[in-house]
């Protein structure tokens, strides 16, 4: 569907952050300046787990928005995350997904680069025969490939597209807990990778890890097995400034409470043969699930034993690929990995419970391509961004469209 | 090669056909969503696993999906058919190249089975859904054949938004 050339500059509906005005999910012009605003300008992006490189010269490549980077471990062992694009004229040096390398050699004028990205060969450089070659005055130092801001903070690797970002830590604000929570230092293993292309805009998907709300009611595992609902302890607030979402609640089993006869889904005729798919094995000394959303492209996941960063990358208007990378820790039992690995089942493509979002998602964003002007409203829990002690509330949501308003000028 | 009137060459002509059906089988009864049926292709304790290339490569154990019991497979026939919220599909099966691995005498047919699964949304193009090959043991039973273990192994790396019915 071709989107109308807007005879105005976009104009948020006056009610403010209790709105949601569809346009958002579907106007081009708009989605290139939230690339360049968020995942290439002042945040932090997810880039892969540090156990995906264990040895020097190891390396994977990932995205952050629409660049292509490699993160791979120098000589001396540090994680390096570079742009994955030949200073020269471009071309991505970096074909494979992983793999392992002394040095990264552009395929189209072989271009050589050291593991940090300095260059350090170029074929021709004095020309043959006498003839051609580089002016005299060129200076290798000024072309290498582009390094990023990186950190890896126990075992995760994280990178900014922009010397402006603030120190990760300031940044993740109150997502910090949750974060050193689950990477806490201890090794960790690597379990496998589910990856989907949603058919939907990328915050329409963030917003849906904002949203317990819907959680509470779409989703019949979580409801009827205690996994997640609106009538257990939770806590749900934002973070710098309205951009990050934190969650923490807490895993009560299979019951019925006065909430749930309006749990309508909750299926009380639901039983499984096989009950390991819902129950936790006990792992965390608080018994609470936390999690939440690091803007603009990692969430963080706990749900029974199923441990993941989600990684989000927009692919234009949309749709989003989606990268759920599984882990566990190094000192897991078997039957704790093997627990974890059933527990994937709930989420992902093939999720028991994912599947309801990816598919919801769709539809939706199906309704805002149709619908650009119409407008959504957001007041579950009031109009307010405040945290909330429950999980009756958008609350999340409205602070990030009041953080994103401001951030887009809009 | 044995020629083609050789007692080899005809038991494995046979045991091919044979499989041919057994597949055809399989992908019918997915085609028609019998998903209560669908545990009935497996012995009890079989493996069925869907992962990527990748994982599988990286011989990492996630898959999309992993049942290691017929308690599993029930639950999730179950779970798609009472509570899971998904717009209503078609899948079509085409079976692609058949590897067959020598007998290793032990009563287990081993196999590779190439396969293609076209997707058909309301409103949408045909989509090819998934491509890629299964990894199979068979044993005979009673009943006929079943698998013993199921590992369907897909070639691409992002399974287009949702994957809903079994492979």
């Amino acid at each position: 569907m071709q989107e109308p050339l807007p005879a105005a500059p976009r104009r948020w509906p006056e009610e403010g952050h209790t709105r949601v005005p569809s346009w958002i999910y579907t106007d081009p012009a708009l989605y290139r300046r939230e690339l360049d605003t968020f995942f290439h300008g002042p945040t932090w992006n997810y880039v892969g787990l540090g156990c995906e490189v264990p040895e020097p010269g190891d390396f994977k490549r990932h995205w952050i928005g629409e660049r292509s980077v490699v993160m791979v471990r120098d000589r001396g062992g540090e994680v390096v995350v570079l742009e994955n694009r030949c200073a020269h004229r471009g071309s991505p040096v970096v074909w494979e997904e992983r793999g392992h390398a002394k040095d990264f050699t552009c395929r189209y004028h072989q271009w050589c680069y050291s593991l940090q990205g300095d260059l350090v060969g170029l074929p021709l450089r004095r020309g043959a025969l006498g003839q051609g070659g580089m002016p005299a005055d060129f200076d290798p130092r000024q072309h290498g490939l582009t390094r990023l801001r990186a950190v890896t903070r126990n075992g995760v690797v994280w990178a900014s597209c922009s010397p402006q970002a603030p120190g990760f830590e300031a940044y993740c604000d109150t997502l910090l807990p949750a974060i050193d929570r689950l990477f806490d230092g201890r090794p960790l293993r690597l379990l496998g990778y589910q990856r989907q292309m949603l058919r939907c805009n990328w915050k329409m998907y963030m917003e849906n890890l904002k949203d317990p709300y819907h959680a509470t009611l779409l989703h019949t595992f979580y409801i009827t097995f205690g996994l997640w609902r609106a009538d257990n302890r939770s806590r749900m607030e934002t973070g710098g400034g309205g951009m990050h979402g934190v969650m923490v609640s807490e895993n009560t089993g299979r019951r019925t409470t006065a909430a749930t006869a309006q749990l309508g889904r909750f299926g009380h005729d639901l039983t499984l043969a096989d009950m390991s798919l819902v129950t936790p094995i006990p792992e965390f000394a608080d018994g609470r699930i936390a999690g939440g959303t690091l803007h603009p492209s990692a969430v963080i996941q706990q749900q029974a034993n199923s441990l993941a960063i989600r990684h989000v990358i927009p692919r234009g208007t949309g749709a989003t690929e989606l990268v759920w990378v599984f882990f566990g820790y190094a000192d897991d039992s078997e039957e704790m990995t093997l627990r974890r690995v059933r527990h994937a089942n709930l989420v992902g493509p093939a999720g028991l419970v994912s599947i309801d979002d990816s598919e919801v998602l769709r539809q939706c964003q199906a309704a805002a391509e149709g619908y650009p002007e119409r407008v959504g409203v957001i007041e579950m829990g009031g109009r307010d961004t405040e945290p909330a002690d429950h999980m009756v509330t958008e609350n999340q949501i409205r602070g990030f469209y009041r953080y994103y308003r401001k951030a887009m000028g809009l | 090669m044995p020629p083609a009137n050789h007692p080899i060459a005809t038991a494995r002509a046979a045991l091919r056909a044979e499989l041919r059906d057994f597949y055809d089988a399989y992908f019918a009864c997915l085609e028609d969503q019998d998903l209560e049926r669908w545990p009935g292709f497996f012995t009890d304790d079989a493996l069925y696993l869907v992962q990527s290339a990748e994982n599988h490569g990286l011989g990492l154990p996630v898959g999309d999906v992993f049942c290691d019991s017929a308690a599993m497979r029930r639950d999730r026939a179950a779970a798609l058919r009472t509570t899971s919220v998904f717009e209503p599909r078609r899948l079509r099966h085409f079976a692609g190249t058949l590897r067959l691995r020598d007998d290793a005498g032990d009563g287990v047919i081993r196999a590779e089975a190439g396969y293609l699964a076209v997707e058909c949304l309301v409103g949408d193009a045909p989509a090819l859904f998934s491509a890629g090959r299964s990894i199979d043991e068979i044993v005979r039973g009673a009943d006929g054949l079943r698998f013993r273990s199921r590992r369907v192994v897909y070639d691409h790396t992002h399974v287009r938004n949702s994957l809903v019915f079994p492979l």
